[in-house]
């Protein structure tokens, strides 16, 4: 007999995919929005339960979904690390739909706001599922979830660019999808598995034997490759700043924050516990990572640099941030996997809170988005200026800020490796970029401009948008508090991260 | 008579012309286009210059670039397939204990005879909730975008689509009405004979279901939208999708719950319900697909 919380991650999905099936039903868009809000808190809940239970412990469990023990049916597998990441983007998700709350009403319409939190509901469960499956075909079945879900997230504000954005994100999330697909096919039939476990002791012999060399090698490339599409690492990002810059606000804050993230958990759980890191590095692929990930890390920083819309600049910065988490994937060592998670945490924290902010911002100032439009914005509602201050600094690497603490960590673990020199002026150059483009953008934000420009921009401002609005303050005030939790007190959630990468 | 109505058909056309009713032309390419600020924005005929030149020189490296990704591509899959275990042999890594289980053991694990129910509803359901979920979620994706609504459909639309209905109610089409008078009652009892028989026999949620939704969708195309509605209209048919996927999310959440924590078994019955509830998924799924492209409008 098990004890009762291992129950408590499947207790979670199932909430979020009834939810999600209950929700189309009710009329009404608010009672919606508050069963989704209530299903994600609860979530978080009960993934902070079984973290504690994991990590206080130092256990890890498999749950199978069904009657029938591994390798014939369905399993989950949770640890610290599982644990840790599902509480923070199930609370993340519910902070950011209440950050977004006043925009998300106005964007989409009433008739269709139902359509749009079973959705949200989707998106939690896949996430949930990315996050804590034990195999391989079950991980793909939720990227098509949160395929579909994170498109019509998009969709939602039913506008001609945001349309033709949906396709073009359609299109390459499909792409991505398919490269997974056929990779899991390839591996499926060299190995005769798709349960982590036992995929992970084929893949071993393989190595050993070196039997199906190039189908091995060819399938890692395509999984690898899918993962990385859909997660936007660099070559692959361009459909990014149109699909995140010019969704709702609560969209773009999902979507930034989190749905890149549980592709990319999917690829770090791959490797570890299927193909192991020394593979991965034989076959070369880890120095393919890397290099995108240097790469998008610069790239993705001078593209944002030439950005005038602030959420499109903001979008830009992801494939930024994402780069960096790649970074730490290519180091090919658990201590760069743990940077990369601690990542993961501190970019799941600011850029939901950098959106929020930048969508708040924008509605005192008539919905201009560009940062021309917004100069003096940050007097109009002071919690969103300093919202977007913290989330700016912490992007940049100012020490007591959450991005502080994963950059050092990333130089720690790039120093055992061949290429420190390259990749600590890299994470340099990098932090410089970010200074270069967020500098500029905060000093719009709270440099008054000339009175007769402010006087043009409030005319088109609605006198409804510059009342007090209470649910995005409380989420900026969440995030923002989060971020100088990571920022101070990291040493307790890289402790945990460890024991998770450890327990894995 | 009808000179005069096809001399009506084409003043509208003439003036949803004239309106600007018409596809706009796509001019995106790699990232959406956007205007530059309004400070420093050039002449317009300046800018549509520029785009043009873009796209010009985009349409003389895109067919290239593609082609030869397109063959990079097939070379590596190509040369995958030849080094892949060949097809059917006996000695493949496929041919492992898993089959085998799903072979010999199948019927008695999950009280199916039929190998494949038994393998997607019994031993990896979990996958199927979420290809269901898919499927719910993409008839929902469709109605987010296509449901009529203020901003995607003018009055001048609705009343076009009025009247349209009106001509089509009042030129019945006899062949067809007559052909699907006859046939849909048997295909209607086929889709449920194959529902019903998924676990002894070639069949299931899946494909009863497509039957089942091409029998909806023929019932629809023969008598019109208006008598559809009678049979299903769109809170039936929210309802019966809801309650199908509902049914699915309930009974496999209790199953796992119980085979998880080693309780004894009770739901010995489940998989004749689970392909009930597919069933019912999947024929909505297709009739949604239909009404929503259609009319926009179930």
């Amino acid at each position: 007999m098990r004890s009762f919380v291992e129950n408590f991650p499947f207790f979670s999905i199932f909430l979020a995919l009834l939810a999600g099936i209950v929700t189309a039903t009710i009329r009404s868009g608010r009672v919606t929005y508050w069963i989704t809000v209530c299903v994600c808190a609860a979530a978080a809940v009960l993934n902070a339960a079984v973290l504690e239970y994991t990590y206080l412990g130092d256990l890890n469990f498999t749950y199978t979904m069904g009657r029938f023990l591994a390798p014939y049916g369905n399993a989950i597998k949770c640890g610290p690390f599982q644990a840790l990441l599902a509480t923070v983007f199930s609370a993340v998700m519910a902070t950011s739909l209440a950050g977004g709350r006043r925009d998300l009403f106005q964007d989409v319409l009433p008739e269709k706001q139902r359509l749009y939190f079973v959705m949200v509901d989707m998106l939690e469960a896949s996430l949930l599922a990315l996050t804590y499956t034990n195999d391989a075909f079950t991980g793909y079945v939720f990227i098509e979830i949160s395929t579909i879900a994170a498109c019509a997230l998009v969709m939602a504000k039913d506008n001609g660019p945001n349309l033709i954005a949906t396709i073009r994100y359609l299109f390459m999330s499909l792409v991505g999808s398919g490269l997974f697909l056929i990779g899991l096919t390839v591996l499926n039939s060299i190995t005769g598995y798709l349960l982590m476990p036992s995929l992970a002791e084929a893949v071993a012999e393989l190595r050993i034997t070196g039997d199906y060399r190039i189908p091995l090698t060819v399938s890692v490339g395509l999984i690898v490759a899918g993962l990385g599409v859909k997660s936007a690492m660099f070559p692959f990002h361009l459909w990014l700043p149109d699909a995140h810059g010019g969704a709702t606000t609560a969209s773009s804050a999902i979507l930034s924050g989190l749905v890149l993230k549980g592709y990319i958990v999917l690829l770090m759980v791959l490797i570890l516990r299927v193909f192991s890191v020394e593979l991965l590095a034989e076959l070369g692929v880890t120095n393919v990572i890397l290099a995108f990930g240097l790469l998008g890390m610069i790239l993705g920083s001078i593209a944002a640099m030439r950005e005038n819309h602030i959420k499109r600049m903001l979008a830009y910065s992801s494939v930024a941030q994402v780069g960096y988490i790649f970074m730490g994937v290519g180091l090919g060592s658990a201590e760069g996997l743990i940077a990369s998670s601690f990542h993961i945490l501190v970019h799941a924290c600011c850029k939901p809170l950098l959106f929020l902010c930048a969508g708040r911002l924008s509605a005192v100032s008539g919905h201009h988005k560009s940062l021309r439009n917004l100069r003096g914005s940050a007097y109009r509602d002071v919690g969103a200026g300093l919202g977007f201050t913290v989330g700016a600094m912490s992007m940049i690497g100012i020490p007591l800020f959450g991005g502080f603490v994963s950059k050092l960590y990333f130089a720690n673990a790039a120093v055992p490796t061949g290429m420190t020199a390259m990749i600590l002026l890299t994470i340099a150059l990098s932090t410089v970029l970010n200074a270069l483009y967020y500098v500029p953008a905060l000093l719009a934000i709270w440099v008054k401009p000339p009175a007769e420009d402010e006087a043009a921009v409030l005319a088109d401002v609605h006198p409804e948008e510059l009342a007090f609005d209470r649910s995005f303050t409380a989420a900026a005030a969440v995030l923002t508090l989060g971020i100088f939790v990571l920022g101070i007190f990291y040493h307790p959630i890289t402790d945990v991260i460890e024991a998770g990468v450890r327990l894995i | 008579m009808s000179k005069d109505r096809e001399r009506a058909r084409f003043t509208r056309r003439l003036t949803a012309w004239v309106d600007g009713e018409r596809e706009p032309k796509d001019q995106t390419l790699f990232v959406m286009e956007q205007h530059p600020p309004r400070h420093v924005r050039q002449s317009e005929e300046e800018f549509q210059r520029r785009e043009e030149d873009r796209l010009r020189k985009f349409f003389n490296w895109y067919p290239i670039a593609a082609a030869v990704i397109c063959a990079v591509l097939v070379a590596i899959l190509l040369t995958t397939v030849m080094s892949m275990p060949g097809f059917g042999e006996e000695d493949n890594p496929i041919n492992n204990e898993v089959s085998d289980r799903y072979l010999e053991y199948g019927a008695e694990d999950t009280g199916s005879e039929n190998v494949v129910t038994a393998m997607i509803i019994g031993y990896r359901g979990f996958d199927t909730l979420g290809e269901s979920c898919v499927l719910f979620l993409a008839v929902a994706a469709v109605m987010i975008l296509l449901l009529r609504d203020r901003k995607n459909t003018s009055e001048l639309e609705v009343r076009q689509i009025e009247r349209d209905e009106a001509e089509a109610m009042s030129h019945e089409d006899l062949i067809l009405k007559q052909v699907a008078w006859v046939l849909i009652p048997f295909i209607f009892l086929f889709a449920i004979y194959v529902l019903l028989n998924g676990e002894t026999s070639p069949g299931g949620g899946f494909s009863g279901g497509t039957i089942l939704g091409a029998g909806l969708i023929l019932f629809s195309a023969a008598f019109g939208f208006r008598r559809m509605q009678v049979l299903m209209n769109r809170r039936r048919y929210s309802a019966v999708r809801t309650f199908g996927l509902l049914l699915y999310g309930v009974l496999y959440g209790l199953y796992i719950f119980i085979g998880a924590n080693g309780l004894p078994n009770y739901l010995t019955g489940m998989i004749l319900l689970i392909d009930l509830a597919v069933g019912l998924v999947v024929a909505c799924t297709m009739y949604g697909f239909y009404a929503l492209f259609s009319r926009g409008e179930i």
